[in-house]
């Protein structure tokens, strides 16, 4: 279908109203299939293409790599030189800001390591003024030092900058840790069903 | 100017993807130019023939309908000929464009995907894909328009004696033997009054400097329309090939 008549919009609007608050939102998965499977379903559920511009939603992912090599840390931040000017400081909550960092910015997207990979995907959702922003499970099997390190920095990126981030993970302990943001089932999904076993095999198994 | 950056580094980073098109616009436009250069030639003699014939003596008239009238037969056909190739050859280069700009799309869906994720729309898409493979052209072209004209006259030798020799062979076909058609030519310029000889009869004057010009106004013709066919078709190709991958993020791509 080419031209699929658009029905993301009631859905997108029960997704802003559970995720209301400026806050970090854990959303637990059972494993690292089912949170890839939630964050494609969320993408395909609210990403609409008409609201470009003012979409409220913005998507940052570990494991798809949302990064183009060919193209330097500033170029995948800043799609437009207009940008530049109009957000410099904005986004300026700590003394280390990765936005008046040099160094960082003029580093080629193919050398960018794994947590600049995750400054870039935050700054261009954020300089596109996305309020609500869905992050696939990234933070599983960081140290817990980075684990620790990374949470403050979104507590203090949803209070400073007033957006709301929600955190697909399959750790239990974050979950059990933030008992008010959590939620263990995940909102919404309904999983795709599971195409028919091959009989054969099966009665193959069975003999077994 | 970040669209034209952004192209230019898309390229630089997909060599391969640069070669192919510039590969193509070297195989199209001397295609182009090849044929629709025979045509020009084809053209100039048979208005050639028509004026020369009343530049001939009377009393040769009549061994001159016997030869220029097959003469023109052979131009006429000749001419078909070339454009029936030249818009065979056009169709064939928009087809070998499109089908790897398809096999290439494919290996490039994760850049779409990343433009996605980044908000952009099918449109931008198409258009930033489009520009890639524009400027491609627009390089290659004018890197084969200064090439042409550099070697202007030795590619107008070479065409003319292509054109001559296909001429030659065309004629033989129709039945007319070398040694009548040589007799038939003495005859007529017997009485040499005339200010062309046999050998310019057939083929004009060797170096008109108007066909020089020819090649500027004929690359331009098909370099234009070239660009503008890649224009379209990776613009309208990128397009559905971001909307139909619109809803599928799977991780390999």
């Amino acid at each position: 279908m080419l031209f699929k008549p658009k029905q993301a919009s009631s859905f997108m609007l029960e997704f802003q109203h559970l995720f209301d608050q400026a806050t970090l939102y854990f959303i637990y998965t059972p494993d690292q299939e089912t949170a890839t499977a939630t964050f494609q379903y969320y993408f395909d559920r609210l990403h609409d293409e008409q609201n470009k511009t003012t979409h409220p939603l913005g998507f940052i992912s570990q494991e798809l790599d949302l990064v183009l090599p060919y193209l330097s840390a500033r170029d995948n931040i800043f799609w437009e030189d207009s940008f530049k000017n109009e957000h410099q400081q904005k986004f300026r909550i700590r003394p280390y800001d990765p936005l008046t960092d040099e160094r960082f910015l003029s580093t080629m997207g193919r050398d960018l390591t794994r947590q600049q990979r995750f400054y870039v995907q935050l700054y261009r959702n954020l300089i596109a003024r996305r309020k609500l922003l869905i992050m696939d499970n990234l933070l599983d099997g960081e140290s817990v030092a980075h684990i620790r390190e990374s949470l403050t920095l979104f507590r203090e990126m949803t209070q400073q900058l007033g957006v709301t981030m929600v955190l697909l993970t399959t750790n239990r302990e974050l979950i059990d840790g933030n008992p008010a943001t959590s939620f263990r089932t995940i909102p919404f999904y309904q999983p795709k069903p599971k195409p028919l076993t091959n009989p054969i095999g099966t009665l193959k198994k069975a003999s077994e | 100017m970040r669209f034209l950056e952004r192209a230019v580094a898309s390229l630089l980073y997909h060599r391969k993807f640069a070669l192919g098109i510039v590969l193509w616009s070297f195989l199209f436009l001397s295609g182009t130019l090849y044929l629709s250069t025979m045509i020009v030639l084809e053209r100039q003699s048979l208005n050639q023939l028509d004026s020369r014939f009343y530049q001939l003596p009377t009393q040769t008239h009549q061994h001159a309908v016997q030869l220029l009238g097959p003469m023109q037969k052979v131009h006429r056909q000749l001419i078909q000929h070339y454009e029936f190739g030249l818009l065979l050859f056009i169709g064939i280069c928009a087809l070998v464009f499109l089908l790897f700009i398809a096999i290439y799309l494919r290996s490039r869906r994760k850049e779409f995907r990343i433009y996605r994720f980044a908000g952009k729309s099918n449109a931008f898409i198409g258009r930033q894909f489009m520009g890639e493979t524009l400027l491609t052209f627009v390089l290659a072209f004018i890197f084969f328009f200064l090439l042409t004209l550099l070697f202007s006259k030795s590619l107008l030798s070479m065409f003319q004696n292509l054109n001559q020799q296909a001429f030659m062979q065309a004629l033989n076909q129709i039945n007319i033997s070398r040694t009548n058609f040589n007799r038939l030519l003495r005859e007529i310029f017997q009485a040499r009054l005339t200010p062309f000889n046999g050998n310019t009869l057939l083929f004009g004057p060797g170096q008109d400097p108007d066909q020089f010009f020819q090649f500027p106004s004929l690359l331009a013709t098909y370099g234009g329309l070239g660009g503008l066919f890649i224009a379209a078709a990776s613009w309208c190709s990128a397009w559905l090939a971001s909307r139909i991958w619109q809803h599928s993020i799977q991780k390999r791509g």
